[in-house]
């Protein structure tokens, strides 16, 4: 497109620079333009300023020659345009020789944006459409996708579930759409659509529940250096012409193809050094030995401490009598298990555009450690595009990549459970501070706590192996010169292996030592077959695609495992002497197929008019309900190009409104179906007395609903486009409503019936929001130049109906403010003997995943009584907390529960600034999020200064409250029963997760080297990432939610991933 | 150039249009349709053995319902570490609403009767033959009544269906009266008498011993009238509130007249099953506690198994109730490679087991090492000795005698004896296993004596001396579980009971020693109404608390020292039960779950049970 621009201009060039030469008396200037990478800028006019009929154009190499009447030349200057580029001047003076370096335009009005299934000039643009651009320097020092968008783009909220090398992130594009399908947005790859599937999974064994927690981070496998553009698509006339996928708003990503002619190879190189952001501050092993002996003292009757021996070691857990004559050594098990960490990065690539064929062909390695022992992940990427023009017409290519990414995970998968056998992050913060040699030689006791973390190093592994092919072919025939047909044919291929492996030694319930091995293999493919036309009809014009596209998604997976194995040293190799194995295996296949129209009407560059229209039938539902529609209509007014329009600094000015409809069928496979599943049963026949038979019942706890139909989102946007002074100053704003009806939603059914839900189409959201993005460059100078870009997102949801027939019952929303409102509570957040309970509530007409739980009321003191945990209890004392009692009823129960603050922020933020003097760069960049808040499940366990089995924070002890310390937030010693902090979440848990962070500093240098020497490009880098935290959290890290991938568990830190500040050294090479 | 394009977009069109219908239609491929699962002979057996499947989900008979609806009696002692809430459910009688256990068993319960409805239901398209497709019904009409017996004596009013719901507004069933629940459960059983296999035949289609046929419908049936008739008995003192229009006990429809009516069809049914000669008595009371399949074969084989739920070899959680009423790593076990907290959370209550001691030629001696002597320590019933483990057991993992109830060394903290019927010595974490007995044809006896004593009216009629045949058959029994010769008790030879309530008293006592941890104690207790536990158990259990040597004479001990793992949690002070009727009527079932009140519009709070408040 870029070729067909340039001939354009330089073909209109020439005719108005030849028919207007005159001058005899003449001094000839020569030179070179080029971009800012090196390339030679082709067709682009070099004007005396002032005369537009003394200009020239430049040749395939940049070169240009332009004779100038005399007496302009000493005093005149000559100015250079381009489209895509910055116009730039320079006087003339006395040179003969005069070379331009164009900077691409800020604007970038006529750039082709990638919309999907075809592209649009970017003035033509009338959804909400956000390019993120893509900073060579960051990509370098990027190792997903999700890097680079985080705070880059408005309306986009990235947060971390870890922070893992391979933890996963969630993505969500203007809020919440679904309460039970996925809310993760269509990742489109140079048109491949790409699953975002986590893992195999795996059964719930060994108190680590895998199945449900354990994500990854499904981008690992696209290598962002590969990236050329990425484009997100927000609202629903721009996500309309993917149907139904497109409601949670659609990622699309070009990758790089060859830019010059001849072959630019470049090499990157990095190196990152990390350690913990932070520790937390737990109890050292002299103030943890106190700690034992104020709890002896304060033993009030209940159970826990163990008799009192008269010295210090009396106060170690375990009763000294048994352990005489053993040493007990300080461990600081957060320093144990931590480590300064190293990672690798290079990246090779090399493109060319010999002839008619152009190449690209990339190898990136990727090594990450995780500043937690054992923890780390691995990507090897390869990639190829390659296209080949065979005539004027047709043009075949193809986008390969393949990846390899290899990762263990050291954490212990899930982190729900609240005792050091569930995680390895909460045995290293939660362990007694000190080693014991008998406890290293010998298993884990009853009470679990004592597994020693360091047994997560030797007896325990977590490996997944993930390949990635992801291959596609297309031809592109031009049938007229309007007219193009494209079909393509690519697909997602991805294979993972999980092998996990927890000996006895930490694993210490009844399964013993235990194994799996899963694997899984997704296969999606997509055949698109597209019409693209493009026509103009005097000052009208139209273009558009007309199209239909087949998908598949087919899933096999198989789980081996085993457990009570008799020999853990030997980890794998002994599964096959294991006491009980279980396998299993299971396919699902979905398939659509789908016809789309999309047309885009401009009058004069004025108005600009988009229809889409497209058909969606899938497998999934049944009868009428497989297929549906999905209209959308916008309209654009570029108020700047009417002719009555003449306010000089406004470069750009459009106005854009648009509505439409989009879908979200993302349940399971076979949902509308009866399912059937077997058991096994004692066959105590003569003959067989200890077999089994087999019986058959059906399957599932869900009743099949066959009149089960897609989520529709309606999407309605209205945005406006400005630019400034040629762009330096650019601002866009976008206002949407969004509202999703027939929700998918596992409905409760009366278990009465046998069951205990049924999908249903029932209940409605919405999200209202406002994106403002700004992007300036304040100072531009020859050697300086400061851009500061930032933008600011707005989101509220809203539960609007929940679908449910009934009148209510009672909730607490406030203290003396109940109400009948229908609403739902999320799941229970740990599994263990802490938070056993629910931390959010969905209440119809209130935004989604409120915290609902118990107030408190400081801390009871001298005088006072406190609420009863249990009816005819006794009063609490004076040190332990003061429960609100919401209903009144006298004592502590659920019934007190009520809101406790909002998961979901008021707005999200990012900002970066740049400051570029002469070869030296500065950038900072920061992003942060306000108004939300944490429920930190940790501090349950974390602020317990009742139970002297398990390490405790710090100031929770050295606070606590006595006669004498009368202080109102941390109860005393010992004053917490364990029916509190089980089975109650208290607004003590809650934290403000309001942050600002300074999330990078990189300073750079490119080294002074001649344009077309051997070298090109070098660039010295070094940056730093999580510099800063501005934040009240005392979590690792504000950026947190767990539960990334749940609608039922929302806003919750519980046993997370350490955060990792990093130190990278960069060098990048371009020949 | 129009022509190329017309014809690419037809092209297109037509290919896509002509394969779409099929390729948009899913095929599950490692799923069982419903197609193959009801359309041979082998699939209809297995959907049978589907059902019996079933009611070994984890809160059913095995798992829950023997750990926390067993418990839930007085008669035996809930052991664990759990929160004081369960604890006290058990202790004071009755699930509250709101119990996730207590919604568990509940909602599995309907789980089996919605497999019941479906498989039934499905029989209609079967290609089948009939007379199959009738025996199939028979058996499944039989598990269905069987868990409609079991839910009305747990919940009452329960919604009563027959068929499986097609889609969500089939779910929303309100509660139908007991009585109605009660007359479908007699005409499934009267079908079940009738289309059921007979044992040659179920012998030969399935070989599996202590699966039900014929007669296990009409064993089942004799139970069910000693359960009408108890209610008819006793309709004041039960969970319905009788003031409320419906709740008067009227059995008509299960063709029941009249209390008398129930005792004598209980009678006679019992007794035609006594008389069918397809069941015996095992001829050593141990025999029916062995589970070592490798030395015992022919245990497995014993008549006595009307309807065995037969646990699984090998399969992980297979069989919670052998787990949690054995002590931990216990003599005769290989279990020592793993640590199992879970151990004998079912013991027996420290009052019952003085009790039967008492009853059958118990020794008192020092119990305590605190010097009182005035503590049953053993007893001369063999069945005693075959169902406990007491005073001290073998732990394999310490390779010590551990100290139990009643001899224990600890002032404060009593290890309780705990149940020894599930004990395999083939038991290692997965492996080994021990059925349990839903019905077993003892209970054949027992029914027949209570519905005799029932129906007696004067000391020592006919009736009443049937009923002490019957009795006497178990007692003979039992007095030849030795290993030579025969033991002096049990017998009620020489005693004497003063009215014919006496005697129901001690026959309910019989059914305890007879039956006890199999699973029948929640109904037993409750049956007779709030009185008869007054009577029988809380007046006795509360005086039993205060004698000096069960730690009577330490009141204050209890505030402190409250533990519910070990037997100290029964100090008087604390565990002084409420003597009042009306208090205890809600305790007669588990309180309707919450959810249920919650999800079915069809229900309001108001549906709670009578007599319930929380």
């Amino acid at each position: 497109m870029k070729k067909i621009q340039y001939f354009l201009v330089s073909l209109l060039s020439l005719v108005l620079v030849s028919a207007n030469l005159f001058a005899q008396n003449t001094v000839t200037v020569k030179g070179t333009v080029k971009d800012t990478q090196g390339d030679p800028v082709v067709g682009a006019v070099v004007m005396l300023s002032g005369h537009n009929s003394v200009g020239a154009s430049t040749d395939v190499n940049g070169n240009y020659t332009l004779p100038i009447p005399s007496n302009y030349a000493s005093k005149g200057e000559l100015s250079v345009s381009c489209l895509g580029y910055t116009s730039v001047s320079k006087p003339i003076g006395k040179a003969s020789i005069i070379d331009f370096e164009l900077e691409e335009d800020n604007e970038r009005l006529d750039e082709v944006v990638v919309v999907g299934y075809g592209g649009v000039r970017r003035s033509d643009l009338t959804g909400s459409v956000t390019s993120v651009r893509i900073n060579e320097e960051d990509a370098a020092g990027s190792r997903s996708l999700d890097q680079l968008l985080q705070g880059h783009a408005a309306g986009v909220q990235v947060r971390n579930s870890s922070g893992a090398p391979d933890g996963s992130v969630a993505i969500r594009i203007r809020g919440v759409t679904s309460l039970n399908g996925s809310n993760e947005p269509l990742y489109v790859v140079d048109g491949i659509l790409m699953t975002t599937a986590d893992n195999p999974k795996m059964l719930s064994h060994g108190n680590d529940n895998s199945s449900s927690d354990e994500a990854v981070n499904s981008l690992l496998g696209l290598n962002p250096n590969d990236i050329a553009s990425i484009e997100i698509l927000k609202d629903a006339s721009a996500t309309a012409i993917y149907g139904a996928a497109g409601a949670n708003g659609v990622i699309l990503i070009t990758t790089k193809t060859a830019t010059r002619d001849t072959p630019t190879v470049s090499f990157n190189a990095g190196v990152d050094i990390a350690r913990m952001y932070r520790k937390r501050e737990m109890l050292s092993f002299d103030e943890y030995v106190e700690y034992l002996e104020a709890l002896q003292n304060a033993d009030r009757g209940s159970t826990g401490v163990r008799d009192k021996a008269g010295d210090v070691l009396g106060y170690i857990y375990d009763d000294p009598a048994n352990h005489a004559g053993l040493n007990y050594d300080p461990v600081d098990w957060q320093d144990y298990l931590t480590q300064t960490a190293i990672g690798q990065r290079y990246y090779f690539s090399i493109t060319g555009r010999p002839s008619d064929l152009s190449y690209a062909l990339s190898f990136g390695y990727n090594n990450t450690q995780g500043v937690v022992k054992n923890s780390n992940a691995t990507q090897y990427t390869v990639r190829l595009n390659a296209d080949k023009k065979f005539g004027k017409k047709l043009t075949v290519g193809t986008n390969v990549s393949f990846a390899f990414v290899t990762s263990l995970s050291g954490q212990g998968l899930s982190a729900t459970g609240h005792d050091s056998r569930s995680s390895l992050i909460k045995s290293m913060v939660m362990t007694r501070p000190y080693i014991h040699p008998e406890e290293e030689d010998t298993d884990a006791n009853d009470n679990g706590i004592v597994a020693s973390p360091d047994k997560w190093l030797t007896d325990f592994e977590n490996k997944r192996d993930e390949y990635r092919i992801t291959p596609s072919i297309f031809a592109e025939y031009k049938l007229l010169p309007w007219l193009t047909l494209k079909s393509t044919f690519g697909g997602d291929f991805r294979m993972t292996e999980r092998t996990k492996f927890k000996a006895h030694t930490i694993n210490t319930t009844s399964d013993g030592t235990s194994c799996a091995v899963a694997d899984s293999r997704l296969l999606k493919w997509n055949n698109d077959n597209l019409l693209i036309f493009n026509k103009s009809f005097g000052s009208h014009n139209l273009s558009g695609t007309l199209g239909m596209t087949i998908t598949s998604y087919s899933t096999k997976a198989g789980v081996t495992e085993t457990w009570n194995m008799p020999q853990y040293k030997l980890h794998y190799e002994n599964m096959n002497t294991a006491k009980n194995a279980s396998f299993t295996y299971n396919e699902t296949l979905s398939t659509g197929v789908s016809y789309f129209v999309r047309g885009i009407y401009n009058y004069r560059d004025r108005y600009v008019l988009t229809g889409t229209f497209r058909v969606d039938g899938s497998s999934k539902f049944q009868g009428a309900n497989k297929y549906a529609y999905f209209p959308s209509f916008a309209g654009a007014w570029r108020i700047n190009q009417e002719p009555w329009f003449n306010v000089p600094v406004v470069s750009q000015s459009k106005l854009r409104v648009g509505w439409g409809r989009v879908g979200n069928s993302a349940i399971s496979e076979y949902q509308t179906l009866a399912s059937y599943s077997s058991d096994q049963y004692g066959d105590h026949t003569p003959t067989n007395a200890s077999e089994f038979v087999v019986g058959l019942r059906p399957g599932s706890s869900s009743i099949p609903n066959p009149s089960l139909k897609w989520e529709t989102t309606e999407q309605t946007n209205v945005g406006i486009d400005l630019g400034f002074w040629k762009g330096r100053v650019s601002f866009t704003a976008d206002a949407y409503y969004k509202y999703t009806f027939d929700l998918l939603q596992k409905v409760n059914v009366p278990i009465s019936s046998g069951f205990e839900t049924s999908w249903a189409n029932r209940g409605a959201i919405s999200n209202r929001g406002l994106e403002l993005s700004l992007t300036t460059v304040p100072i531009k100078t020859n050697d300086f130049e400061w851009s500061l870009n930032g933008n600011i997102s707005f989101n509220r949801n809203r539960i609007e109906s929940l679908g449910i027939d009934s009148e209510g019952s009672e909730v607490y929303l406030a203290p003396g403010d109940a109400r009948n409102v229908i609403y739902y509570l999320g799941d229970t957040i740990g599994n263990s003997s802490f938070f056993k309970t629910e931390a959010n509530i969905f209440i119809e007409g209130y935004p989604i995943g409120l915290f609902y739980g118990i107030k408190t009321d400081g801390i009871v003191q001298e005088g006072e009584t406190g609420l009863p945990i249990e009816k005819d209890g006794a009063p609490l004392e004076p040190g332990s907390i003061k429960y609100v009692d919401i209903n009144g009823n006298g004592y502590l129960d659920n019934g007190d529960r009520t809101i406790l603050g909002d998961p979901n922020p008021k707005f999200t933020y990012g900002f970066s600034t740049e400051f570029d003097y002469k070869r030296f760069s500065l950038s900072l960049d920061f992003n942060g999020s306000y108004g939300n808040c944490i429920a930190n499940a940790n501090l349950s366990q974390e602020y317990d200064t009742s139970r002297a089995d398990f390490n405790i924070r710090k100031v929770a002890y050295v606070n606590a409250w006595t006669p004498e310390n009368k202080n109102n937030k941390f109860p005393a010693i010992n004053a917490v029963s364990s029916g509190e902090t089980q089975s109650y979440f208290t607004d003590r848990l809650l934290e403000d997760g309001s942050y600002l962070r300074l999330a990078n500093i990189r300073f750079s240098y490119d080294l002074p080297l001649k344009k077309d020497g051997f070298v090109r490009n070098c660039n010295f880098g070094v940056s730093m990432s999580n510099v800063y935290f501005w934040t009240k959290y005392s979590g690792w890290d504000p950026d947190v939610n767990s539960f990334g991938n749940s609608m039922t568990r929302v806003g919750i830190d519980i046993g997370s991933y350490p955060t990792a500040r990093s130190i990278s050294f960069d060098v990048r090479l371009t020949f | 150039m129009k022509k190329i394009l017309t014809f690419v977009l037809t092209a297109v069109a037509v290919l896509s249009a002509a394969s779409c219908e099929k390729f948009l239609t899913e095929s599950p491929t490692t799923e069982l349709s419903e197609a193959t699962v009801y359309a041979s002979e082998s699939a209809l057996e297995a959907d049978v053995i589907g059902l019996y499947a079933s009611l070994k989900q984890s809160s059913l008979y095995q798992g829950n319902m023997a750990e926390f609806l067993q418990n839930c009696s007085i008669l035996t002692h809930w052991r664990s570490n759990k929160t004081t809430e369960e604890y006290t459910q058990c202790y004071t009688l009755g699930f509250y609403s709101d119990y996730s256990k207590n919604e568990s068993m509940f909602r599995q319960l309907f789980t089996c009767i919605y497999r019941c409805n479906s498989l039934i239901s499905a029989l209609a398209d079967s290609p089948v033959d009939e007379s199959f497709k009738n025996e199939v019904e028979g058996e499944a009409r039989f598990v269905r009544a069987f868990v409609y017996f079991t839910l009305v004596r747990m919940y009452g009013d329960i919604p009563l269906t027959t068929e499986p719901p097609k889609s969500i507004e089939d779910a929303f069933l309100p509660r139908s009266p007991y009585q109605q629940v009660y007359a479908r459960i007699v005409e499934d059983l009267v079908f079940a008498e009738q289309n059921m296999r007979d044992e040659a035949r179920q012998h030969a289609v399935s070989g599996l011993t202590g699966r039900p046929y014929k007669w296990a419908a009409t064993a089942l049936k004799a139970i069910v009238y000693v359960q009408l008739g108890s209610i008819l008995d006793s309709p004041e003192d039960q969970w319905f509130d009788t003031s409320k229009p419906g709740r008067t006990p009227d059995f008509s429809e299960c063709g029941v007249t009249s209390a008398a009516d129930a005792w004598k069809k209980a009678l006679e049914t019992a007794e035609s099953v006594i008389a069918s000669s397809g069941y015996q008595l095992t001829p050593d009371y141990r025999q029916l506690f062995r589970w070592d399949v490798d030395n015992h074969p022919e245990d497995f084989q014993l008549k006595e198994r009307i309807f065995v739920l037969n646990a699984v070899d090998a399969v992980k959680s297979s069989n919670y109730i052998m787990y949690r009423s054995l002590p931990q790593f216990p003599e005769g076990s290989s279990n020592y490679s793993t640590k199992n907290s879970n151990y004998g959370r079912i013991c027996p209550n420290r009052y019952t087991f003085q009790r039967w001691a008492k009853t059958y030629g118990g020794k008192l001696d020092t119990g305590r090492k605190d010097g009182f002597t005035n503590v049953y320590v053993s007893c001369e019933d063999p069945r005693f000795d075959a169902t406990y483990f007491y005073n001290s057991y073998f732990n394999l993992n310490t390779q010590k005698q551990t100290s139990l109830y009643p001899k224990d060394g600890s002032v404060y903290k009593y290890d309780p004896p705990y149940f020894k019927k599930y004990n395999n010595p083939r038991y290692d974490v997965g492996s080994g296993y021990a059925d349990m007995y839903l019905i077993r044809f003892a209970e054949m006896y027992l029914v027949a004596a209570e519905a005799a004593a029932s129906l007696s009216t004067s000391k020592g009629d006919a009736y009443w001396q049937k009923a002490l045949a019957n009795i006497e058959v178990l007692h003979k029994r039992a007095r030849q579980s030795v290993d030579s010769g025969e033991a002096a008790y049990p017998t009620w030879a020489g005693r004497d009971f003063a009215d014919k309530k006496e005697l129901i008293s001690e026959i309910f006592w019989e059914r305890w020693y007879e039956l006890s941890c199999e699973g029948h104690e929640f109904f037993d207790m409750r049956r007779r109404g709030a009185q008869f536990i007054v009577d029988n158990l809380i007046k006795p259990v509360n005086a039993f608390l205060k004698e000096p040597e069960q730690d009577g004479q330490h009141p204050d001990r209890a505030e402190k020292y409250i533990s519910t793992s070990g037997y100290w949690q029964y100090s008087w002070n604390s565990s002084q039960m409420s003597e009042d009727i009306q208090e205890l009527r809600k305790g007669l079932l588990c309180a309707y779950p919450v959810s249920e009140l919650q999800y079915n519009s069809s229900l309001t709070e108001a549906d709670q049970n009578d007599f319930f408040t929380k």
